[in-house]
């Protein structure tokens, strides 16, 4: 259909034009594929992406992803020293030519497809033999699709292909939802009984689209007891809700799409081989057939993105659009443009899976590291910049995802009404069908009676004729003989027969005359009957032409609303992310200003703390001084009240001598002449006099004395007071030192908190860049990758490839006339490959039953259980591998003298990488606290890293 | 509606959330950044949980227990057979006299008298026994032990949440929990043997196992600081939880037990499975399943049920009465089941043949009423007549007794997957 190469050109323009001017570079189609991924995933991205891989992490991803198994030691050493700057490009080609890569991709696509079901009907080992000769051709994806959807078991070459049908006994539900997810990426199981609850897009309709391709077929056992998925001509699909009683009718139809047309047949005419006890029938239009035709047309938009999407998942760890069996505008794209342009790409690649990886291996995207850029705040920064302008984009989709819905629905009405009418045309058709064979079946009856009368009436017509011949000469012959007796006699039973015939012949002849009526109506009937059906056929014709006339308008306004969807969806996947690393600034932010909260806590905690020292140490030497003071104050009290008795009692004697003094005085003066008394009056009164001296000395002392003891008052006033304010300080912070302790551990927590809600936030983020193809994704280990890199690492390969070299030197040696004859060698490689396979294979198993699940599950999500660790830890298999022998690992190791030289042995063998100092480190004071157990310990490191997540993973 | 997109609430993130949460308080007294998890054992947390933990035992009686001998007796009528009813300690409640024994637990026990599964094949019958739902060539259900794991084993315990003690079977992980995915698939004990490898090999000293798993941490602790996800956490977890499952592996073995209790229990098969049973369940496994086989009698079904239910009888009341007596009843739902019942009619050959149409099942304990009969079948019990049920309805009851929403739904990678059949409903009258 024209207009879809038109929708298609446009939008890739549409892309490109927003790539040039979002980043003004010239970008043409005719970059490869690679560069033009890189750019769509850039273009997506809202900063910065990861950085580029390591050499080591690189080559450990190719090898697992293309060869399914981590690289040889030597390859890896060998690789990590290369100095050339195409290594990675050459190692990528040289591992799409090895027949270990047809081999791996050979498995990944069995577990795919068959999810590990038990065999059905055909071997898993013939069905395994196809797959691997499929990919060792290189065989394109829509040819190997093909022989799969449209295998029916009666081919040879390809029959092996009828597993996918087969595997699940032909069973139309099962085939249903498993084709559903494996060829169109769609799981529509809910909508076998009522349209999916979750899932707008999914539809009853939808899944019995498909089934009603399906459902025709059967199992059919031919007399060898082979078993074919063959096909009925007839049954046509209707169903109910269980939950609305609605009653739905569909032809097949692809997902996406709308019900195909299907030729009409004539009744009795469907079959090539008509059905018949132990015959298989073979319809001339088979369903199933048309599904494997269009499926793969490269028409199917649905079936290309699928199979894109899984290839993408297998290299970069997850599909563009994941789950990969959840396509739906619900479950958008992390790059929708992307997908678009992939899966058109690999369809102008005409569906060589190969050249495809190989671009996808090339890309930067692929090879980018898992770690996220650096300063994702930064980022953060920049999301929030772009947040408007994607909330004004997305107010727009919103805007024409209505329109398109309106338009979408329009076609569909118009579609609805035409189907309507041809399916009461179809209905009309089949009825009429109906009538032409019961009329058929009525004049071929009457037709058969009258043609049995007629051929009875010729058969005695003639006998009567040849009997009434006779009669009439042997009546002559009597004439003539009149005595014979016996030839009278004979005559006249000849004529009685003769006339006996004749009546019957009558009565025949009259019988054929009442039959023609009724043959000839039935006839008509036969013939009117055709008529009509051919008439309807035209009807039906002229009417399955306009509903086709109507398909191409729903197709197109479905694509368009698909596209608005999913652009819409998303626009919010990216608003939601945008918001989410500008929630980092915020949570940044704030966890920032706790961050100064804590550091003024801190603060003043820290000055708390020292003043309550200070403090505390400062009131001994003022208690002490206070003592002193209290001492000194005591003291000089205690010297003023001396001396105030004493001043007190020296007043006492000088009033007592002055008045003593006044006294002899007197009696002198009546006695003027006794000297003696002059002289004592005299000696009383120098001796008042001298006492009132001393009086006043010690009255000046008192003064004095007074003075010092103020002064020692208020100096113990002074370091009271000092004292007694240092106390309260004290007290004051004794309770604030705690206090702001409380207050510190508090905010310290918050900041705790607040950390936390960063780091999770980051580690949303980083699983967010991986998720959108920004960073590397961790991804675990298929159980296959488990079990042959296990194998790789302990040297287990490495001894059966050398054994299986040495068988196919004998079988296959190499020419020594034409020793590089590249044919031969590449046989060689091939032998080589199947012989240490087949060596080897038989290990897998156990890996199997522990990493995979459940037989007929979806394979890809990851569990860990505890029986795998305890397998890892003490089953004897992964012991066994690690005994030293043939050159293998635990062998190289112990030879090895220099404790770093096995930690790089080691650490390349294991993780394809060379080991950091830290790791060296561990390595060396490991054997040096094992001196005399070299071997154990050099088993139990090759242990710890086997066990190891960066083991298990692929990053 | 919206399509519930769980990539960042999904139940591993969750699991790995509570599990570093534990993980986050040991880390203090260990100082290890990841993978040190003495943290594993937090004891509190995990009183707390057995405290509000439900538990599931199935007996399973495989073959197809005969009804009339056992919990639907008919004595006296054609179809009755030679074996008397007796009086149970549910007043007006009898059961066959092959057993007397649990008769006298009948108090702590219920009955469904009135199923009608409408299957007559072992393998079908199983299926929608376990499942709850009949087998589709779409798709395949999830076992009754798968889903109890699911939604009610805590996931950062090291012992396993679903064991099923069978006659043999290699003590490795089965393939019964459908798109649950394998971390809920049974593990099986065969013969009663404890889980594979979970013995150190003789090969590895102490010291190699103490240096290698320190080892192992350092190496594990370097990468997450590279790159840390909720599925590397999970793996190097798991290792933990080994070890630790390694330090308990006597809960698997029956032989520790008190001799008196083994005594008590018998020295046959069956006994030593319900003691196993007991130490399990007592251990917090959230589902055990123990069978006791074979009661497909076609051929002599009295002598075979007189014989068979023999063994039964008395150590399924024992282990009925310990739980009870232990306190473990109310939190333990016991569910006696077989694929189907057997017919009413008696063949030639004195047997029973299969019968899907008017049979019954034993069950009780957490959310369960005591003592209630539900349904029943008419006298000489050719067909339901009352309160008609089947395998949904059951699925549903089993669930709501021990506290799941069987209206709900599990998350499934972005799939949502009912958790019993839509279309049915609990039998509301049977729970308390």
């Amino acid at each position: 259909m024209s207009w879809r190469r038109t929708f298609r050109c446009t939008q890739r323009i549409a892309v490109f034009t927003f790539v040039c001017l979002l980043f003004g570079q010239t970008v043409s189609a005719v970059d490869p594929l690679h560069v033009r991924v890189d750019q769509q995933v850039e273009q997506a991205s809202l900063g910065a992406l990861a950085g580029n891989a390591t050499d080591g992490e690189f080559l450990r991803r190719i090898y697992l992803d293309l060869v399914g198994a981590v690289p040889p030691a030597d390859v890896a050493r060998a690789f990590l020293d290369d100095k050339s700057s195409n290594k990675r490009v050459a190692a990528i080609d040289r591992l799409l030519q090895t027949p270990e890569h047809s081999r791996h991709l050979a498995g990944v696509f069995d577990v795919m497809l068959m999810e590990r079901r038990a065999e059905k009907h055909v071997k898993r080992a013939e069905w395994q033999a196809y797959l691997l000769k499929s990919f060792g051709e290189n065989k394109p994806w829509d040819q190997l699709a093909r022989e799969i959807l449209g295998a029916d078991g009666t081919d040879e070459k390809v029959r092996a292909a009828t597993a996918f049908y087969l595997f699940r006994d032909g069973e139309p539900n099962l085939l249903t939802r498993d084709t559903g997810r494996a060829f169109f990426g769609m799981d529509m199981q809910c909508c076998q009984c009522h349209d999916h609850p979750l899932i707008d897009d999914y539809y009853q309709a939808d899944y019995y689209g498909i089934y009603a391709f399906l459902s025709r077929g059967f199992l059919f056992t031919d007399k060898d007891k082979k078993v074919f998925f063959a096909e009925k001509a007839n049954g046509d699909v209707t169903f109910t809700s269980v939950f609305t009683e609605e009653k739905g009718r569909t032809r097949p139809r692809l997902p996406g799409d709308v019900p195909i047309d299907e030729p009409v047949f004539a009744a009795g005419e469907e079959y090539s081989v008509k059905p018949a006890d132990k015959v298989r029938p073979i319809p001339k239009h088979s369903r199933r057939a048309k599904l494997a035709e269009l499926a793969t047309s490269g028409e199917n938009d649905a079936f290309n993105r699928n199979i894109v999407n899984r290839l993408w998942s297998h290299m970069l760890g997850r599909g563009i659009v994941d789950p990969v069996d959840l396509h739906h505008p619900l479950n958008p794209a992390a790059h929708p443009a992307l997908l678009t342009m992939l899966a058109s790409e690999f369809v102008a690649m005409k569906y060589d899976i190969r050249a495809f990886l190989r671009e996808l291996a090339l890309t930067r995207t692929y090879q980018l590291a898992l770690s996220t850029p650096d300063n994702l705040t930064a980022q953060a920064k920049i999301a929030a910049q772009q947040l408007t302008e994607l909330e004004q984009q997305r107010e727009a989709a919103g805007k024409k995802l209505a329109s398109a819905f309106e338009q979408a629905s329009a076609a569909r009405k118009v579609f609805n009404a035409a189907q309507a009418v041809a399916l009461t045309v179809a209905d009309e058709h089949t009825k009429a069908n109906g009538v032409v064979s019961t009329t058929q079946k009525e004049a071929d009856e009457a037709a058969k009676k009258l043609s049995d009368a007629k051929a009875a009436l010729a058969k005695n017509q003639d006998i009567a004729k040849a009997l009434t011949a006779a009669a009439k000469s042997a009546k002559l012959a009597v004439a003539k003989l009149p005595k014979e007796k016996e030839l009278a006699a004979a005559t006249a039973t000849i004529a009685g027969r003769a006339d006996k015939l004749t009546k019957d012949v009558a009565d025949a002849e009259k019988k054929a005359n009442d039959l023609k009526p009724a043959a000839m109506s039935t006839a008509t009937a036969h013939k009117n009957a055709k008529k009509v059906a051919a008439d309807v056929a035209t009807r039906l014709a002229t009417e399955n032409q306009k509903l086709a006339a109507t398909r191409p308008a729903v197709r197109k306004t479905i694509a368009q609303r698909v596209a608005e969807q999913s652009a819409l969806a998303q626009l919010d996947s990216r608003l939601a992310f945008a918001n989410e690393l500008s929630d980092l600034e915020k949570l940044q932010a704030a966890a920032d200003a706790v961050a100064s909260t804590v550091a003024t806590v801190d603060a003043k905690l820290t000055s708390g703390r020292k003043e309550l020292e200070q403090v505390k140490q400062g009131m001994v030497p003022l208690q002490a001084l206070v003592v002193d003071a209290k001492a000194k104050h005591d003291k000089a009290t205690v010297e003023l009240n001396q001396v105030m008795q004493r001043a007190a009692a020296k007043q006492e004697a000088v009033k007592l001598v002055a008045a003593a003094a006044a006294a002899t005085e007197v009696a002198s003066g009546k006695l003027p002449k006794d000297a003696d008394l002059k002289k004592a009056a005299e000696s009383v009164k120098s001796r008042g006099t001298a006492l009132a001296n001393e009086l006043s000395a010690l009255q000046k002392q008192l003064a004095e004395q007074q003075k010092m003891a103020s002064a020692m008052a208020a100096q113990l006033a002074a370091t009271t007071t000092r004292h007694d304010a240092a106390n309260k300080r004290l007290a004051e912070l004794t309770k604030l030192v705690p206090s702001y302790e409380t207050q510190l551990s508090k905010t310290k927590a918050d900041l705790q908190q607040a950390g936390n809600l960063v780091t999770e936030s980051q580690e949303g983020l980083l699983n967010g860049w991986s998720e959108r193809f920004f960073a590397s994704p961790v991804v675990p280990l298929t159980p296959e990758q488990m079990a042959w890199s296990l194998m790789q690492v302990t040297g287990m390969m490495q001894q059966q490839r050398a054994a299986a070299v040495a068988e196919v030197d004998k079988t296959l040696p190499v020419d020594p006339k034409q020793p590089n004859d590249p044919v031969r060698l590449a046989a060689r490689e091939v032998a080589i490959e199947k012989a240490a396979h087949a060596k080897l294979v038989k290990n897998v198993k156990k890996f199997v039953e522990l990493f995979g699940h459940a037989g007929g599950q979806p394979q890809n999500s990851f569990f860990a259980t505890i029986d795998q660790a305890l397998y890892f830890a003490n089953d004897g298999t992964l012991q066994s591998w690690l005994n030293p022998g043939a050159g293998n690992l635990t062998e190289r190791l112990n030879k090895l003298e220099d404790p770093a030289a096995i930690a790089e042995e080691l650490y390349i063998s294991v993780l394809t990488r060379r080991p950091t100092s830290d790791e060296v480190n561990d390595v060396i004071s490991y054997l040096a606290e094992r001196p005399k157990e070299k071997p154990a310990a050099v088993k139990e490191m090759a242990w710890g890293l086997m066990t190891s997540a960066e083991f298990r993973f692929s990053y | 509606m919206k399509c519930s997109y769980t990539c960042r609430s999904s139940d591993h993130l969750l699991a790995r959330r509570q599990f570093m949460g534990t993980l986050a308080g040991g880390t203090l007294a260990s100082g290890a950044v990841v993978g040190g998890l003495s943290a594993l054992a937090a004891p509190d947390a995990s009183k707390q949980l057995a405290k509000n933990q439900k538990r599931v035992l199935v007996v399973n009686m495989a073959g197809g227990l005969s009804q009339l001998e056992s919990w639907d007796p008919k004595p006296a009528t054609n179809t009755g057979g030679p074996f008397r009813a007796i009086a149970t300690t549910v007043p007006g409640t009898q059961i066959c006299e092959l057993l007397p024994k649990t008769a006298r637990q009948m108090h702590h026990l219920s009955l469904v008298r009135s199923i009608n599964t409408k299957e007559n094949d072992h393998g079908k019958g199983q299926y929608l026994m376990q499942t709850g739902r009949r087998r589709t060539p779409a798709g395949d259900f999830p076992r009754i032990g798968a889903v109890a794991a699911k939604a009610l084993n805590d996931p950062t315990k090291s012992l396993p949440g679903h064991i099923v003690i069978s006659a043999g079977g290699s003590g490795g992980r089965s393939n019964d929990a459908a798109y649950l995915g394998p971390e809920f698939a049974s593990v099986s004990m065969g013969n009663g043997k404890p889980p594979q490898n979970t013995d150190r090999p003789a090969g590895v000293s102490e010291t190699s196992e103490l240096q290698r798993h320190a080892f192992r941490r350092r190496v594990n602790d370097r990468f997450a600081l590279r790159r840390r996800t909720a599925m590397t956490d999970a793996y190097t977890a798991n290792y933990e939880q080994a070890l630790e499952l390694m330090k308990q592996r006597d809960v698997f073995d029956v032989s520790k037990e008190p001799q008196a209790d083994l005594d008590r229990y018998g020295k046959h098969d069956f006994g030593r499975h319900c003691l196993l049973a007991r130490r399990l369940l007592e251990n917090d496994i959230t589902f055990v399943q123990v069978t006791h086989s074979n009661y497909d009698t076609h051929n002599e079904n009295f002598n075979f049920h007189l014989e068979q239910l023999g063994e039964f009888d008395s150590p399924f009341a024992t282990l009925v009465a310990d739980l009870a007596d232990r306190g473990m009843l109310e939190s333990t739902l016991i569910i006696v089941l077989s694929e189907f019942g057997r017919t009413p009619n008696i063949n030639q050959n004195y047997g029973r043949d299969h019968w899907g149409t008017a049979w019954s099942i034993c069950l009780g304990g957490a959310g369960i009423q005591s003592g209630a009969v539900i349904g029943k079948t008419n006298n000489n019990g050719t067909k339901v007549e009352d309160r008609e049920v089947d395998h949904g309805h059951l699925f549903h009851t089993y669930m709501q007794a021990v506290g799941v929403d069987s209206t709900g739904h599990f998350d499934i990678d972005g799939r949502a997957m009912p958790i019993a059949d839509p279309s049915y409903t609990a039998i509301d009258e049977l729970l308390s």
